[in-house]
């Protein structure tokens, strides 16, 4: 399910009109929720059959789960729950760290496994808590396989989404559409120009050397395109949904204009970082208790497992977890915006080099290659020689303009408490059309955010 | 925190959806026909197909009834083969096919086999990479040299989820510019340097290319180890054209490109290349000579280390000539 590819609009229009057409011949109130189940299990059966049937079982399992009783009951769903998880995400790894063993041919991961996993979970807790009824079958599969958000978030809990399900139509009505379809322009820009281009460029740079320069592009062409791949799939997601009248969750407002770590968590993957906060955080006892440090490294290391299993991805969370940590402490000291913001996006940069890169070792290299100063040679034709032709140097700047230029929109943007607001001006989305269909590559790829 | 959500949907003003939609139509269309009339790249490789299908009509007309010899591949066999040395040895007349390997090896395959008839030889002098790395099969730039109707032979041969998936989409994907190249073009045309590095004029006689750029270093590459030594797509494309040969009464067969490499690497390399043959001869019959696709003379190269210069070219054409006069011979 790949809102950046050509197949998934074809199918999804296909789908959708076929199914609209059986819901004229068989009217009823009941056909619209089997309509919208239909569609979202046709588009994730398109991945794979394996995909559906790994979805089914954390589905039976929490629809079962909710039935359970007593605190033992609960603990056994949770594990059932996450018995894909840990066999699909995590068992090379573990094996390779308890065992001693060499990692097996890496699984391949269901789509969506991390993200609907943690719905349902977060759907039996809420349940439980706050002592809810269970709802029909059809409403929670619709709250758990609504297909904008079934693959990579938002991870929705149950009061924001299941109410909007179950007044679910499929249908579309103008309004809807014309609420969805900018941000569905705003995140088709995002994907295919910003993420796309900059994914071109990580891989048209000369191959790894002790050049700083070269780490630094590196660093900073992964920051902006995991932001624009993973902002764009969650703002499609957003349009998308908001043209079937449904409201998720806004993933990301504006995370490169944080002045801090604590601001940045706030603004980046927005619902993983509640679902942390109220599940994990809260429980353990959250900043009331001695060791709330504690609490707060366990978070992001939880955090960084999420995301993969690998050393790098611990230590990404640990660092982001020790960055919290340090801004928490120094809540008083005040530093002038721009100062702050660059201290923020210089730490964030080089913390995505532990995350991408799957080997931490290297990962280490590239850090120390940043930290020496004889690595640097800050000429016109020591920056050219870290291309693989002019094409890409010219390439590099052409992007650099329009990212200052996003951002700046970003930045006008949240100053009217408006996430992106300036970007979906009528105007601007012209130009973003434009934008898509002259300065997208040619060559078509997935979400990076697919792989967790 | 403020509700961001909310707040746009009662702020922002909107065009209607229809005009949204309209207005993207037409970009798509505006983009497409930039990138079809504005490709250097593209423009080059239509004329050299437009001045090759004329030169096919002429061999034909000289040869009658008799068999013809088709060279298909990427730059490669643009550059390196001459069918007038092949004709020379074999005594079968030649046309030369080659594209880009950039075009991918399924329009590379069909633009040597469309034309060939019953009794006719295909010689497929494909780069080993674009036979090795996975997604190599089809790209823009064949969508817009070629058209569509290309696709036709990989969707005989593919699965019936790659037919549901494939077909459209390099054609389509063909349609956007980039900013790459964009960029690319827009500074060469400022500096007033050539859109694109050849020329119609360097198309000589039965379809040969030649470059006017020297460059004696040409690429010169260390020992490069294959992703795979024959990619899954690959392996079912190419036993699907052997059908298709079989069916067609078509001789067709496989031969490695020379490239340059260093000195050291030759053995390795020469034996890496072995193992991809032995993978490639499954399928189809090789031709193969002792260089076995490596060498380190870097003065028998042009421009990259897959073109070789006339000279060169000749001599791997009167090699390749010889492999396929012992092969028939061996037939008889």
């Amino acid at each position: 399910m790949n809102f950046a590819s050509l197949t998934f609009w074809f199918s999804l229009i296909g789908a959708f009109t076929l199914l609209s057409l059986l819901r004229f011949l068989l009217r009823g109130g009941f056909v619209d929720r089997w309509a919208f189940i239909g569609l979202s299990l046709f588009l994730l059966g398109m991945e794979s059959l394996e995909t559906v049937a790994v979805f089914l079982w954390v589905v039976g399992v929490g629809y079962l789960g909710l039935k359970a009783h007593g605190r033992w009951s609960l603990v056994l769903v949770g594990c059932l729950l996450l018995v894909p998880l840990g066999y699909y995400k995590y068992s090379g790894f573990f094996e390779q760290v308890f065992l001693g063993r060499e990692q097996r041919l890496r699984l391949l991961i269901p789509m969506g496994l991390s993200f609907y996993t943690f719905q349902i979970f977060s759907f039996v807790i809420d349940s439980r808590r706050e002592g809810l009824d269970r709802p029909c079958f059809l409403d929670f599969l619709n709250y758990a396989s609504f297909f904008p958000q079934i693959v990579a978030g938002p991870i929705e809990r149950r009061s924001d989404l299941l109410p909007q399900v179950q007044n679910l139509s499929f249908g579309l009505k103008r309004k809807d559409i014309e609420d969805g379809l900018p941000w569905i322009v705003l995140g088709l820009f995002f994907k295919l120009v910003m993420a796309e281009n900059f994914a071109l460029l990580g891989d048209e740079l000369r191959s790894f050397s002790t050049n700083s320069l070269i780490v630094w592009f590196d660093a900073l062409f992964f920051a902006f395109r995991i932001y624009f791949d993973f902002c764009g799939y969650s703002l499609i997601a957003f349009g998308l949904a908001s043209c079937f009248g449904i409201k998720l969750t806004l993933n990301f407002r504006s995370p490169y204009l944080a002045r801090n770590i604590q601001d940045f968590w706030r603004q980046w993957h927005v619902t993983l970082s509640r679902w942390f906060r109220d599940y994990v955080y809260f429980p353990l006892g959250g900043s009331r208790v001695r060791l709330w440090f504690v609490n707060v490294c366990i978070v992001f290391l939880l955090s960084g497992l999420w995301h993969g299993a690998g050393w790098g991805f611990l230590i990404w969370g640990l660092l982001h977890g020790v960055a919290v940590l340090v801004c928490a402490l120094s809540k008083k000291k005040r530093l002038p915006y721009w100062l702050a913001w660059s201290l923020t996006m210089v730490f964030v940069t080089v913390s995505w080099i532990f995350f991408k890169e799957s080997d931490w070792r290297i990962a280490c290299q590239k850090v120390e290659a940043l930290a020496f100063l004889k690595g640097y040679h800050l000429n016109a034709s020591a920056i050219l020689a870290c291309f693989e032709g002019p094409k890409t140097a010219l390439l590099a700047g052409f992007m650099a303009v329009l990212t200052v230029a996003v951002f700046v929109g970003e930045f006008f943007s949240q100053r009217k408490s408006a996430a992106y607001g300036l970007l979906l001006n009528r105007w601007v989305q012209l130009l973003l059309i434009a934008a898509i269909c002259f300065f997208s590559p040619t060559r078509e790829s997935a979400f990076i955010y697919f792989n967790f | 925190m403020v509700d961001v959500e909310k707040s746009h949907f009662d702020k922002v003003r909107r065009f209607p959806w229809y005009v949204t939609l309209g207005f993207a139509l037409m970009m798509v269309l505006c983009a497409s026909f930039c990138s079809m009339n504005f490709d250097p790249e593209a423009k080059f490789w239509r004329a050299v197909a437009r001045e090759r299908q004329s030169d096919l009509t002429e061999t034909r007309e000289r040869v009658g009834d008799g068999p013809l010899i088709f060279l298909g591949g990427g730059s490669s066999c643009s550059f390196s083969l001459h069918p007038a040395v092949l004709e020379e040895v074999t005594g079968i007349a030649a046309v030369n096919l080659g594209g880009s390997a950039a075009m991918g090896y399924r329009y590379l395959t069909w633009l040597a086999t469309k034309d060939a008839r019953e009794g006719d030889f295909v010689i497929l002098h494909l780069e080993p990479d674009i036979l090795c790395r996975s997604g190599a099969w089809g790209s823009s730039l064949a969508a817009k040299v070629g058209g569509f109707h290309w696709e036709e032979q990989g969707q005989r041969g593919a699965f019936a989820q790659e037919i549901f998936e494939n077909p459209w989409r390099d054609p389509l994907a063909a349609l956007k510019p980039g900013a790459k190249f964009l960029g690319a073009l827009t500074a060469k045309f400022l500096s007033g340097r050539d859109l694109y590095r050849y020329q119609i004029s360097d198309l000589e006689p039965h379809g040969v290319l030649t470059a006017h750029v020297q460059q004696p270093n040409a690429d010169i590459e260390p020992f490069t180890p294959m992703v795979q030594w024959l990619d899954d797509q690959a392996s079912r494309d190419l036993r699907f054209l052997a059908h298709y040969a079989r069916e067609k009464k078509i001789r067709i067969f496989y031969t490695l490109p020379w490239e340059c490499f260093e000195h050291e690497a030759l053995a390795e390399q020469r034996a890496e290349h072995a193992h991809y043959l032995q993978k490639v001869s499954q399928y189809l019959p090789i031709l193969d000579d002792e260089m076995m696709g490596a060498l380190s003379d870097n003065s028998m190269f042009l421009d990259t280390g897959f073109h070789l210069t006339p000279e060169a070219g000749k001599l791997r054409s009167q090699l390749l000539g010889e492999a396929l006069r012992r092969h028939l011979e061996l037939k008889e």
